[in-house]
């Protein structure tokens, strides 16, 4: 899409949506940072976006009937017996496809990642610097960040690789201490990779707060004044962006 | 005997058909968050899953798979609003949920609370917030899978998300939570 389509306010859904293109998110961030009242209107649609998918993240089990509705024809009882068998047949045929490829390099690595620097503006971009960004309250994402770090540093340590992983939005209640199972999982992490950082957004922190849902972080968890700001200062050192 | 030509198409069809069985869940919450009731949820997304197995050489372009089986689910569930509600034009529609009777504690009432507050959205605004936001579609897929042009898509997604974010303003804030009437569809 173009910026033409888009008004002020269907910019901020845009770019909490992820719609805009590279170049045009990064402009939109810089207004961001120099708008007070812009970035806590982002954070409210980043907010109800996360509530929307929490919500949903566990819809409650269909339940077991031993005969359907009414509504349901015999060509559709048939129809799901049918797509059964196919799900029991095709279960089979997954393994069957593995990759054995070889190690891809680093910037291969991080291309296929959709990795994104700073190049166009004539920032020189240093791909062993990577910013992992998470702003979804979303278990599975989450732990696809942790794997997606673990991986990068255990393949390309060789390379001095350096991995920060910037949380805001609903991804900061996965930064809780105390029981949150996660704990652990970061404590290992950043004891076997000194070079892994995790910062928490702090505009995102004192919204949470001001909303009545305080944050108790991990202590190995840095909080950057905001997510915003740290990626941009990121970028503008040279470092790739990964929106995970 | 089978051919290579032949193999081939077979191997990209059993693909195609395993990335279909792979949607079931996501199906099954998406008819969810749009009728709120499990036993049609399920028989919708049963329904869809089936109906995309049998037309799978229709499609053409195996990249828009999964915005292609979303229509086949949302022409399901239109089919059987029309057949509950002919004559009624759906998209602003109200059509709301039966709530949840227990709220056992802080998550499960903003659970509820987050549920009853897309209950209440009109029928437009629903799918749209859920495609977008459980699913994580594109705004040009969704316009794709509704059927509905993009600038339509965006205002329902401003719309909707600030009734939602009006709805849902007291959350977190000590108060009891809000318990709006409702009533089942059929």
């Amino acid at each position: 899409m173009t910026r033409e389509d888009y008004t002020q306010e269907a910019w901020l859904h845009a770019y909490v949506d992820d719609e805009l293109t590279p170049s045009d998110r990064y402009e939109f961030m810089q207004q961001l940072l120099q708008n007070d009242a812009l970035c806590v209107r982002m954070c409210e649609i980043h907010r109800t976006k996360e509530l929307v998918r929490y919500a949903f993240a566990e819809p409650p089990s269909p339940p077991v009937r031993q005969t359907r509705t009414k509504s349901h024809s015999a060509w559709r009882r048939v129809s799901a017996v049918a797509a059964v068998i196919a799900l029991m047949m095709l279960s089979f045929a997954g393994g069957l496809y593995a990759n054995h490829a070889g190690q891809p390099s680093l910037r291969a690595t991080l291309g296929s990642l959709g990795a994104i620097g700073l190049e166009k503006t004539g920032v020189s971009t240093n791909p062993s610097h990577v910013l992992l960004h998470i702003a979804s309250e979303n278990n599975v994402r989450f732990t696809h960040t942790l794997d997606q770090a673990a991986h990068l540093l255990k393949t390309y340590h060789k390379q001095g690789l350096v991995v920060e992983v910037v949380v805001n939005g609903g991804a900061l209640n996965l930064l809780q201490a105390g029981d949150n199972p996660y704990a652990a999982r970061v404590h290992a992490l950043m004891k076997e990779y000194p070079n892994l950082h995790i910062v928490a957004c702090g505009t995102g922190i004192g919204y949470l707060e001001a909303r009545g849902f305080p944050i108790d972080l991990m202590h190995q968890v840095r909080v950057a004044p905001s997510a915003v700001e740290e990626i941009v200062k990121r970028l503008r050192e040279g470092w790739v962006y990964i929106n995970a | 005997m089978e051919t290579p030509a032949m193999f081939s198409l077979r191997h990209k069809t059993d693909e195609l058909k395993k990335r279909i069985a792979e949607e079931r869940m996501r199906l099954y919450r998406m008819a969810y968050a749009w009728c709120c009731e499990p036993a049609l949820a399920d028989d919708l997304a049963q329904e869809a899953l089936a109906k995309a197995l049998q037309k799978i050489h229709q499609l053409r372009e195996p990249e828009r798979l999964e915005s292609w089986l979303y229509a086949i689910l949302h022409n399901c569930w239109r089919t059987y609003l029309r057949q509950r509600k002919p004559d009624t034009p759906l998209d602003e529609e109200i059509i709301p949920c039966e709530d949840n009777p227990e709220q056992l504690n802080q998550r499960q009432q903003v659970i509820d609370s987050v549920r009853a507050a897309i209950a209440h959205l009109p029928l437009g605004q629903r799918e749209v917030i859920t495609l977008v936001d459980l699913n994580g579609f594109t705004y040009a897929e969704v316009a794709e899978v509704l059927e509905i042009p993009i600038g339509t898509v965006m205002s329902r997604l401003n719309r909707g998300r600030k009734a939602l974010q009006s709805a849902l303003s007291e959350l977190g804030q000590e108060q009891e939570p809000r318990r709006t009437p409702l009533r089942r569809v059929k």
